[in-house]
């Protein structure tokens, strides 16, 4: 599953919770936006806290997969694209 | 916008930083109503209604722009289509699928409608850079699909 580019609300581990002391919310639940990810863990965009000028700077940050413990984002149905069936038909 | 003449689906979408920041800029007046279950997850992850509601704004300016380039997308094969020559291929509907890192362009030919997986990245560059490379690979990627499906067929 592709999460770069979800919205995602993230739990933390009490590992996670506890290396991350100070920069997430205590209870380690959080919204971040998921700007990229690999075998390590997600880089993501958390709540924004100040303005933004073209060029300016934006933090991010790096979060290891081992100190979520949970993450939770939506699904939208839509129809399948339409296929043919498989198998034989009659001429 | 004009309305394009095939299907647009957008089950999955993403979201990019500028609508992310937009959305926890936005007054809260702004912010849509949560669904019960978005509002239980809120509560079960224990962050406030707020917080998720900006997130799925944010979501909803992705999906806004998830439609244009969906048209955008389709509005381009069609294009290049058109160099295959007379008018046998039509797009008929692109699906973004998100969650799997791709789109997918329903294309009508003969009478028949095959669907091209076109990866994310691909997408991406021809409708951002447009550069001749990019449109080059995007082509490439649908004659070797209308070519391997005609294959079978003829068999």
């Amino acid at each position: 599953m592709e999460i770069k580019g979800q919205r995602v609300v993230f739990h933390l581990s009490p590992e996670g919770r506890d290396a991350l002391k100070g920069i997430v919310p205590r209870k380690g639940s959080f919204t971040a936006l998921v700007l990229d990810s690999d075998t390590f863990g997600p880089v993501v965009r958390m709540r924004k806290t100040g303005g933004k000028t073209v060029n300016e700077e934006l933090p991010l940050m790096f979060l290891r997969w081992d100190y979520i413990a949970a993450m939770a984002c939506e699904y939208r149905f839509a129809p399948a694209p339409d296929s043919r069936p498989i198998g034989f038909t009659r001429e | 916008m004009k309305r394009p003449d095939f299907t647009v689906r957008v089950s999955d979408f993403t979201t990019s930083i500028e609508e992310w920041d937009r959305a926890q800029r936005a007054s809260r007046s702004e912010l849509p109503n949560l669904s019960a279950e978005q509002k239980d997850v809120a509560r079960k992850f224990g962050i406030t209604e707020e917080e998720y509601a900006r997130s799925v704004l944010a979501g909803r300016y992705g999906n806004e722009r998830m439609n244009t380039r969906a048209q955008d997308l389709g509005e381009e094969v069609q294009r290049i289509m058109g160099t295959f020559g007379d008018g046998r291929y039509r797009v008929v509907a692109v699906t973004a699928e998100m969650f799997k890192g791709r789109w997918v362009v329903g294309i009508e030919a003969q009478g028949r409608v095959v669907n091209v997986a076109i990866p994310r990245e691909l997408a991406d560059d021809v409708l951002d850079s447009h550069t001749t490379d990019d449109l080059g690979k995007l082509k490439e990627k649908l004659l070797s699909a209308l070519e391997s499906t005609e294959a079978i067929e003829r068999r």
